[in-house]
């Protein structure tokens, strides 16, 4: 379990977190979501203890980072692909890793034909792919067999095979009953791992819900009423209006938010309204997210990062 | 998939596993065995000139000035104070190429109990160094010696004492120039800081006839250094430079410890 109190980072004028309040629990895929420069990668090293917070605190299980025996068995992590030696081999960095915490070089093997780098082990990192850069730093996060897992941006410069394999090793690390926790500025790909979002925004939260709640939640989110009378429209309608979040007319159809598609049948059925067609337009992930965060939007493309 | 297949043990390595993590990174770049190859050949080239040039000028002074022999440490001492910073440079690139690819923050990440980094790069790089000093100092000495044909003292309790006294110079140099390369972060400026201070403001003050410099020369980690090295017991005796060198190493890891704990990686 990861928790953060009123964590907060100034960078000078730059405030990267802003109060943040969030647990991230075991046994499930949290996808951890905001544009660039939400300051995701932030909140992220001072969970590890790179940077140091303004205020406020960061634990993993009840206590820092640092004072776990064994860090890299307590929390595995993928930050930056590209934090190593370019001209030392990937598996002499995995030992060079191993041996910090004393975890057996058998253990390098392992990660090694997980994450399918056994036939370049002894490639330098630097001549690595993008891709590859990635693999070896999952290898690494998977190395001390962790109980939480933390991944920025992991599917960066992956091919689709490799976006799909991140993806189930997320879901079964998951299901093992580790915590996952996994950044992205990209809705499409929580959709498919994430069980839990949180979003943020200029680094604030903005939503940390059930990832079917942040559709169901969202106000594009709606039903759709075909109703062949005219007259017929506008009672519903008039009778919608009380409870409705909002009552649209286009055509023969009735566009309503923020009452269920029952509700509405059943409505129809009392005042024996006919009704041609009745059904719910789920809003993708991706629109309920550029809701989310259109206000900090604009501020993210600015300071792109 | 990662399901456990190994017992990763819950026992803290503390100091013991960042010093194995440091001792396999140190030799798993291969600008460590370039640097060592470097150092040797550069030596052993110092060590023929410097025993060449002493035979020449032994063979050609005034009639009656008859010389003694020279002892083949001495030359190990001449060529170290020039190829030092090819030590410094290999004492350097431990903490100044973790800046420059980014991978400090691995460490930091590996090791979180940051002053660990610091004392087991230092745990390591002592040694090493050592052993790099009395390698270099032996090669220096044999080249030079068999360079001085006639006029090499060969006595080995000399010797001895010359190629301890290197080896511990270079350790004592190397862990100041590693502890300051935590402060500087670059290669660059890390060689040009250990390269004044350690050769050439002790080079050029040193020779002074202002006293206030001779002692300013005295007191900087290379100044004491060659005192140290060639016995001088002028403005310090050699067992007071030492102290002065001693100093100068621990004082450059308590502002790498200081530096490193305060700032983000
Ligand atoms: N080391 C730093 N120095 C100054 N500003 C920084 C630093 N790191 C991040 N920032 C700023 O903090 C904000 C959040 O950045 P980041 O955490 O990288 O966002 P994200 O990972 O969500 O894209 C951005 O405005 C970025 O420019
Ligand atoms: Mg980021």
């Amino acid at each position: 379990m990861i928790s953060l109190e009123g964590l907060t980072k100034t960078y000078g004028e730059t405030t990267a977190v802003d109060a943040l309040d969030l647990t991230v629990a075991a046994g499930r895929v949290t996808g951890f979501l905001g544009p660039n420069g939400a300051g995701k990668s932030t909140t992220m090293r001072m969970i590890l203890g790179l940077d140091a917070p303004t205020s406020g605190i960061a634990l993993v299980d009840g206590r820092p980072y640092a004072d776990w025996p064994v860090p890299l068995r307590k929390v595995g992590a993928l930050l930056d692909a590209k934090a190593l030696h370019p001209r030392r081999s990937a598996r002499n960095h995995l030992i060079a890793m191993a041996r910090s915490n004393g975890i057996p070089v058998s253990r390098v093997d392992e990660v090694i034909s997980i994450v399918g780098l056994a036939t370049v082990e002894k490639k330098r990192a630097g001549q690595y792919s993008l891709g590859m850069g990635q693999r070896l730093g999952i290898a690494g996060a998977l190395l001390g067999d962790p109980e939480i897992l933390m991944f920025d941006e992991p599917v960066n410069g992956l091919d689709p095979d490799g976006v799909r394999w991140v993806r189930d090793l997320m879901r079964s690390l998951a299901a093992e009953g580790r915590t996952v926790f996994v950044s992205s500025h990209l809705m499409s790909e929580m959709q498919l791992t994430a069980d839990q979002l949180v979003v943020i925004g200029r680094g604030r939260l903005i939503a940390d819900s059930p990832i079917s709640t942040v559709i169901a939640g969202s106000s594009r989110s709606s039903v759709h009423v075909r109703i062949p009378v005219t007259a017929d429209r506008a009672v519903l309608r008039d009778r919608l209006a009380g409870e409705a979040d909002g009552v649209e007319s286009t055509g023969d159809e009735l566009i309503v938010t923020g009452v269920p598609a029952e509700r509405v049948g059943d409505l129809a059925h009392e005042l024996g309204i006919r009704l041609h067609e009745l059904r719910t337009k789920q809003a993708s992930l991706e629109e309920a997210y550029l809701e989310l965060t259109a206000s900090s939007v604009e501020y993210g493309v600015a300071v792109a990062s | 998939m990662s399901t456990a297949t190994i017992t990763v043990q819950q026992r803290s390595t503390g100091p013991a596993g960042a010093i194995a993590s440091e001792w396999t990174k140190l030799w798993t770049v291969r600008s460590t065995w370039l640097n060592l190859v470097a150092g040797a050949a550069l030596t052993g080239l110092l060590g023929i000139q410097f025993g060449f040039s002493t035979a020449y000028d032994n063979a050609h002074r005034p009639p009656g000035d008859v010389p003694g022999q020279s002892a083949v440490g001495g030359v190990g001492v001449s060529a170290v104070i020039i190829m030092q910073v090819v030590v410094a440079a290999f004492a350097m690139l431990p903490v100044t190429s973790e800046y420059s690819s980014g991978s400090i923050r691995s460490t930091v990440q590996w090791t979180p109990i940051r002053r660990n980094i610091v004392l087991a790069k230092a745990a390591v790089l002592a040694p090493v160094l050592f052993g790099y000093g009395l390698l270099v100092g032996l090669l220096a000495a044999v080249s030079g010696g068999l360079a001085m044909g006639h006029w090499a003292d060969w006595s080995v309790d000399t010797l001895a004492v010359d190629l301890l006294s290197i080896a511990t110079y270079l350790m004592l140099a190397g862990l100041f120039t590693a502890g300051i390369a935590f402060l500087i972060r670059s290669t660059a400026g890390t060689l040009t800081a250990a390269f004044l201070l350690l050769l050439m403001i002790p080079l050029m003050l040193g020779e002074s006839s202002i006293r206030a410099l001779v002692w300013v020369s005295a007191l900087l980690p290379g100044g004491a250094g060659q005192n140290f090295l060639s016995g001088n017991t002028d403005p310090l005796p050699p067992t007071l430079s030492l102290v002065v060198l001693v100093l100068w190493s621990v004082a450059g890891l308590w502002i790498g410890v200081k530096v490193l704990c305060r700032r983000d990686a």
